[in-house]
């Protein structure tokens, strides 16, 4: 399948109110009732299934709290990984990462570093991705497509890690804990931590 | 290179195209009717143009960028090239059929300038002889054509049918699939506008001078006409959206034309049919 977003014919980076119009005004334009009687009928169909796919997948993508980076994003896109980011786009993700992991190491510039934490977030390996995203960031820094990715990564782990931080143990709390279990345990005449 | 220039530039690359293929005499034949037909093909063809600048003779100060088809010349069926062969397929069969109607000095100088046509269409056929089922095609459905303006026939969806697979058949010449079938539905809608917008502009003249015309003695109103009209150019768009390319500068000068330039021309020539009837043109 085609990149979805260029299906709809937004960039990426669209707000979801702005993929919303791109959708409603296409599918009023190849709606089937615009196309009734007409010879070319099953032409607009075969383009509206197309339109309600790619905004199905933008959707779902982008309620999973994450937009992936999108490798053809024309920034910083040169012709070398043309195939990856065709892979990629089209949903084979493990072909994708054969075609990198067949670069040798001493070629592995910051564009296979970006791919490479393309493949991973398709993935959902989140944290691996933002590592190679980061040394595709340092090795080009005045790439806007890398930093945009490392932030769209950053901005929805950000939720999660103060979520974390909320409802998660500290070691503060840990520590209390043992020792009120500890005289609860020796009131009862048992010893949890033996002191001796 | 902005819309305008690229329209332009599509005619000075069919005129040049002419030159080449139809003889140094055929571009004085050309009108912009064919740049839609070169736009369209282009766009659906996915065919790649370059943009070259050119000296032209009727504008002698200043060079004009003209679009080339990118491949050389063994490719027959670059779009400015078949607008070329048929420019000169087509007017050639107009021109014959006008010699046979027309009377008087339009009679004469049809006769004056049919050399011209007759040369480039002789030369569009012996360069590439893949045009001649073209060339047939055309002259079958002209004749049927001939046959049903020559019996009167009404009403004005009958003739513009006809005329409307005409143009299909040139849109569509030398695709296939998918392409073949967007094409066909373009060219046959653009031929019925043509065919119903031709009759309204000639209504008036042909009242006087008792020419056949399908809208003569039919009601009419301004609104029937332009209602019409905007169908056709409508079922035009609607082929045009299922165009897949990658060429969005030349879907844009089409989508164009389609939104601002064919209605205008419409609204104009519904207006001049209206003031022929309401002027009570009385027939000779």
């Amino acid at each position: 399948m085609k990149d979805p977003y260029q299906i709809l014919g937004v960039p990426p980076n669209a707000t979801d109110a702005e993929i919303k119009k791109a959708y409603r005004e296409l599918a009023k334009k190849y709606h089937p009732d615009t196309y009734r009687d007409n010879p070319l009928a099953d032409l607009a169909e075969e383009r509206m299934k197309e339109i309600n796919e790619a905004y199905d997948i933008i959707t779902k993508q982008r309620s999973e709290g994450f937009t992936p980076p999108d490798p053809d994003s024309s920034s910083g896109r040169t012709g070398e990984y043309n195939q990856v980011r065709i892979l990629i786009n089209n949903g084979m993700h493990e072909e994708a990462d054969a075609v990198l992991n067949s670069v040798s190491q001493s070629e592995r510039n910051a564009e296979w570093n970006y791919l490479k934490g393309c493949v991973l977030t398709r993935r959902g390996w989140y944290y691996d991705a933002q590592k190679y995203i980061e040394i595709a960031c340092y090795l080009d820094p005045n790439n806007t497509e890398y930093r945009n990715a490392l932030n769209a990564i950053r901005q929805s782990t950000v939720g999660y890690s103060r979520v974390s931080l909320n409802r998660g143990c500290s070691p503060c709390s840990i520590c209390t804990g043992l020792l009120c279990m500890d005289c609860l345990c020796e009131c009862c005449g048992s010893d949890c931590i033996n002191c001796s | 290179m902005k819309e305008y220039s690229l329209y332009k530039g599509m005619y000075c690359g069919i005129c040049r195209s002419m030159g080449k293929c139809t003889g140094c005499l055929s571009p004085l034949t050309l009108n912009y009717d064919y740049v839609f037909l070169a736009l369209v093909r282009t766009a659906i063809a996915g065919e790649k143009l370059v943009i070259k600048k050119i000296w032209c003779p009727l504008h002698p100060f200043r060079l004009r960028h003209a679009l080339y088809p990118q491949q050389t010349s063994g490719y027959v069926l670059s779009a400015l090239q078949v607008s070329a062969y048929s420019s000169a397929i087509l007017g050639y069969r107009k021109l014959k059929d006008d010699i046979r109607d027309r009377r008087g000095l339009e009679r004469l100088l049809s006769y004056i300038i049919f050399p011209i046509y007759s040369i480039s269409r002789c030369k569009a056929l012996k360069n590439q002889p893949e045009y001649i089922s073209l060339d047939n095609n055309v002259a079958e459905l002209l004749d049927e054509l001939n046959e049903l303006e020559n019996s009167n026939a009404k009403p004005i969806d009958k003739p513009a049918d006809v005329f409307g697979k005409l143009l299909a058949t040139v849109f569509s010449f030398g695709f296939e699939g998918i392409s073949a079938r967007i094409t066909d539905e373009i060219g046959f809608h653009i031929g019925r506008f043509i065919y119903i917008a031709d009759a309204l502009d000639d209504l008036d003249e042909d009242i006087h001078s008792g020419s056949y015309n399908p809208l003569i003695g039919e009601s009419f109103s301004k609104l029937t006409a332009m209602s019409a009209l905007m169908c056709e150019l409508d079922m035009t768009r609607k082929a045009i959206e299922l165009i897949e390319s990658d060429e969005t500068g030349y879907i844009a000068i089409i989508r164009n034309m389609l939104d601002y330039g064919l209605p205008a021309t419409a609204e104009k020539i519904a207006g001049k049919a209206e003031s022929a009837i309401n002027g009570g043109s009385e027939p000779t």
